[in-house]
């Protein structure tokens, strides 16, 4: 199974109250994203994570991203192909993908710990997974569901969809 | 008590001051004033003039406090200085005038530091004071305290001896709890000395908040019997929870545990004047309306008091409100910074979130009522009688000033009283002016005028510059000298006529209110429209006269929203005022009044923070009335630079819905921006749906539309474009440029600080601003003049995006940290 994950993060105010955003592609392996022949599974959803920085939003999304393919409802789908799965991210936060892949420094205590959290996660999934940063104009559905989540001050909302 | 102490307090009341505070920063004074009004004493500030204080409070940085020492004459007033930076240099004044220092960090400051500055002011021998966690170099110590810091009622009663005031209300009630029978049963006790007052307390505090939340908004609806009946009803129950309270802390007390019913003291305190200033709120009505009454109501003329003493009763009532509203607020901020209960439940807390906000805008137009009042005795033609010009400016076709002049008033005003009210078309006026008078080049060759009349002397986007020049016409084409010029925006009229309710205009047959005032407009100056046409001094004309009618006959119409109406229009410029070089002119400019280029100062009180002002200004060149359709969208983005520099990009989109005539009264929209800048700001590049924009210059006057020229001059850098928009399209302009100053770092912090100023008649459209910076930079927005709270915006990595409506200036802070 492939998974191509775009999420983000942001604040209002640094630190104020947070949200991130996470829009998760499923599709078969050695098929791209949005295939004419079988469509793939999305699951997105926003959620607000209480008061924090922005940098943390970014991380805490990943994470919940990689918690959301962990979960039963995806390993069930993908329990054939455990040993085969790719995760593909996307974030418009250099400085998490630096860190992420091991280029920048960590200084951050808070951020350390959750970049742990995120490498346990990745080690419990398997598969390879890459980080990869793009501009904020490709990362916009993320972005929506982060301020979606801030805007109707939901402490929780989640919502999934299928296309 | 001393004679000359009673005498002292017995004048300061007369006055209406007693104690006098100047402050750098109004945020850190605000807990000294706030704590003087809960002594029960008056508090007046630096600006109040012919005041006579007893005690003279200073607050700022070491520059601030010498400049006040310096200009002080002789007085006896007893005098203390908070600093906050070094203090070498003022130390001869200080001894000079006798003036206590003390010194203390830049933050803001809490009851305990206040207690402490004032314990040392009325008891130490010492003249200098040290409080600073951080000190750099050695200093004399205090004394040690005659009173314990935290002792809130010690300190409290010192002072109220000390000024001699009668003690607040909530003490003697707190005795109360003595008169509870001392001798009962156990169980009886129990439930009476602690059950019974709780949960009385509890209904107190429900019932009141309830009826004082349902009594403001009686008030915003502008029902002042209803809401003051609501307010009575409401401290009642205040009372009742304080009294339960009393009973109920007098074991925690008695216990030594004063702190732990702090909270709940707090939650009573902030009701009760939130009871009382809703209370006070019908003076405040009655006091207007009388004064109103005394001002344009015929019926009023020669009967009872003078215009002077009705505004300076009102000016009273409106300060005692005021100070019931600033006490609550202090409180109620405290209240939720430490999430006292009730506020520690999120829902509640939103509640109480709402409430300071509610608050806030009621001091703000309180305010605004304030600084009307003060105009009051300058312009009300008391010395001499005063004529002003008043230009009624039609939004509906844009202009730099607020709208295009179709019709003008000459209102003659003396002894605090309207006395002649004339109204003009504005053509009819023109047709007098004898001689040429060469237009600006937007009005020459896009308006394609040959002479400059008038009726477009509003082309300058500061109305410091379009209102002289309206005087100037005025003067050349009728002969009559004006004393001021007033504008008026349609929006305000609009305002006006949901004030007043519907208008029937018997000449058109026809009933006009708020919801349809700028439809009837469109159509009523479109049929038969043509340049002397008199349809248009007619329909406007019809209008104001009606309004002015109803205004002066009318006691029914609610004085609160009256108000409320022209906070709201000065606010978003729809009324703006010019009074030549005189000193009425400088008290409008000071309130942000007059329209001025740019309207404020940025960066107070932080020498290294980059101001960065912007005005966009937009006039109609299509002749039509498009701009009742037409809807404009804007960005501002800030880009800044590892080294400092940064770059601004402004991204205006338009959406032209209207189809012209005969369908309506739009058509295809010319616009001609003015954009005023920085001086520094250099290297514009300007596109017009993507494309770059001819330049017009004095060698090629001929460039097409669309097209930029540079206006600048010595003393205003600024550019113009003209952009078509088509009946039924859109477009989109993007203006870009870079400032010459860096950003400049002290300690690796860095301030930047940006205004955006609202055009005057121009509608609210949505705005977005976006900063940009390097990823390793922090930033956040934090103080300034405005009022954006720092969760209002978002922030991402490298970025913060705020997205608001320009209804008004919008003025926001940028702290940047490596």
């Amino acid at each position: 199974m492939k998974f191509m994950i775009h999420t983000d993060g942001g604040a209002r105010g640094n630190p104020g109250p947070a949200a991130v955003g996470v829009v998760i592609e499923i599709c078969q392996l050695n098929q791209l994203p949005n295939p004419t022949n079988k469509k793939p599974v999305i699951i997105e959803f926003g959620k607000r994570i209480g008061e924090t920085t922005n940098n943390v939003a970014e991380y805490t999304a990943v994470r919940e991203a990689l918690k959301e393919v962990k979960s039963q409802k995806i390993k069930g789908k993908s329990e054939d192909q455990k040993t085969k799965i790719e995760i593909h991210f996307c974030l418009d936060s250099m400085l998490v993908v630096n860190q992420l892949n091991g280029i920048f420094k960590v200084k951050d205590a808070k951020l350390r710990e959750l970049l742990v959290q995120v490498k346990i996660l990745e080690s419990e999934i398997g598969g390879t997974i890459t980080y990869q940063y793009v501009p904020r104009e490709q990362n916009r559905r993320a972005d929506y569901f982060v301020n979606h989540a801030l805007d109707t001050l939901m402490s929780s909302s989640q919502s999934n969809s299928r296309v | 008590m001393s004679p000359h102490t009673a005498h002292a307090v017995n004048e300061a009341h007369a006055d209406g001051a007693l104690a006098r505070v100047d402050a750098q920063d109004e945020s850190l004074a605000a807990p000294i004033r706030e704590f003087l009004s809960s002594q029960g004493c008056v508090v007046t500030s630096r600006e109040q003039a012919g005041v006579t204080p007893q005690y003279h409070i200073m607050v700022g940085s070491s520059d601030f406090v010498k400049e006040i020492l310096f200009s002080l004459r002789e007085s006896t007033e007893k005098r203390i200085a908070i600093v906050w930076d070094s203090i070498p240099d003022i130390g001869p004044v200080a001894t000079r005038t006798r003036t206590k220092i003390v010194r203390v960090d830049a933050r803001p400051f809490t009851t305990a530091d206040v207690e402490s500055f004032f314990t040392f002011f009325f008891t130490s021998r010492e003249m200098l004071l040290d409080v600073r966690v951080h000190r750099d170099e050695p200093v004399v110590e205090p004394l040690p305290r005659v009173l314990s810091s935290g002792d809130e009622e010690r300190v409290g009663g010192l002072i109220r001896e000390i000024f001699d005031v009668a003690p607040v209300e909530e003490k003697p009630k707190r005795r109360t709890a003595h008169r509870v029978p001392l001798v009962v049963g156990l169980i009886a006790g129990i439930f009476c000395m602690v059950l019974f007052p709780l949960v009385w307390f509890a209904a107190g505090i429900g019932i009141s908040a309830g009826l004082l939340g349902y009594s403001a908004s009686q008030w915003k609806a502008g029902k002042t019997d209803r809401a003051v009946w609501l307010a009575t009803a409401g401290f009642y129950w205040v009372k009742q929870a304080e009294w339960a309270l009393g009973i109920v802390s007098l074991p925690a007390r008695t216990a030594g545990l004063g702190d732990a019913v702090r909270g709940p003291e707090r939650l009573v305190s902030f009701l009760s004047d939130v009871g009382l200033g809703l209370g006070r709120l019908k003076d405040v009505a009655d006091d207007a309306k009388l004064a109103a009454s005394t001002l344009l109501r015929a019926d009023a003329a020669g009967a009872g008091e003078s215009a002077a003493v009705a505004i300076g009763r009102l000016r009273t009532s409106v300060g005692a409100v005021q100070n019931h509203f600033s006490l609550a607020s202090a409180q109620l901020g405290i209240l939720l910074r430490d999430r006292t209960f009730p506020f520690s439940v999120n829902s509640l807390y939103s509640l109480g979130e709402k409430g300071e906000k509610a608050i806030r805008g009621g001091r703000k137009n309180l305010s605004f009522a304030e600084q009307l009042l003060a105009l009051y005795p300058l312009v009300g033609g008391f010395r001499t009688k005063q004529v002003y010009l008043i230009l009624l400016q039609n939004s509906m076709e844009l202009r730099p000033g607020g709208g295009f002049i179709g019709s003008i008033m000459q209102v003659t005003v003396e002894d605090g009283k309207m006395i002649e009210m004339n109204l003009q078309d504005v053509y009819a006026i023109d047709g007098q002016l004898k001689g040429h008078v060469d237009p600006p080049v937007g009005v020459k060759e896009l308006l394609a005028q040959e002479h400059w009349y008038l009726r477009d002397s509003n082309w300058d986007p500061d109305f410091r510059v379009s209102g002289e020049r309206a005087r100037w016409f005025y003067e050349k084409e009728t002969g009559v000298a004006v004393d001021g010029v007033i504008a008026v925006s349609l929006p305000f009229l609009t305002d006006l006529l949901s004030v007043t309710g519907p208008l029937t205009l018997s000449d058109y047959d026809d009933r006009i209110t708020a919801d349809n005032f700028f439809g009837k407009a469109v159509f009523y100056t479109q049929s038969e429209f043509f340049p002397g046409s008199t349809q248009k001094k007619d329909f406007l004309g019809s209008v104001t006269s009606a309004l002015f009618e109803v205004l002066m006959r009318d006691r029914k119409v609610s004085t609160p929203l009256l108000f409320r109406a022209a906070a709201s229009a000065l606010e978003r410029r729809n009324l703006q005022f010019y009074f030549g070089g005189s000193e009425t002119e400088r008290l409008v400019e000071r309130f942000g009044w007059a329209g001025s280029v740019f309207a404020q100062e940025g960066c107070l009180s932080v020498p290294t923070c980059v101001f960065d002002p912007l005005l966009v200004s937009e006039a109609n060149v299509s002749v039509n009335k498009a701009n009742a359709f037409v809807t404009r969208a804007r960005t501002r983005t800030v880009e800044f630079k590892e080294d400092g520099s940064f770059v601004e990009t402004l991204l205006i989109t338009w959406r032209n819905p209207s189809g012209g005539p005969p369908r309506d009264a739009g058509g295809s929209y010319r616009a001609y921006m003015q954009l005023v800048v920085p001086q520094d700001a250099v290297g514009f590049d300007v596109l017009v749906d993507g494309k770059p924009a001819g330049i017009r210059t004095s060698k090629n006057r001929s460039a097409p539309v669309p097209y930029w020229e540079s206006l600048s001059r010595d003393d205003r850098n600024s550019i113009a474009v003209a952009v078509d928009i088509p009946a039924g399209g859109q477009a989109q302009l993007s203006v870009s440029y870079r400032r010459g100053t860096l950003l400049a770092w002290d300690s690796q912090v860095a301030w930047y600080e940006l205004t955006e100023q609202k055009q005057a008649g121009a509608a609210d459209e949505p705005w977005q601003l976006v900063i940009r910076y390097p990823i390793f930079w922090q930033a956040d927005a934090s103080g300034g003049n405005g009022t954006v709270p720092q969760e209002s915006f978002l922030a991402k990595e490298a970025q913060l995006t705020y997205n608001s409506t320009l209804s008004a200036d919008q003025d926001i802070r940028i702290r940047f940290v490596k």
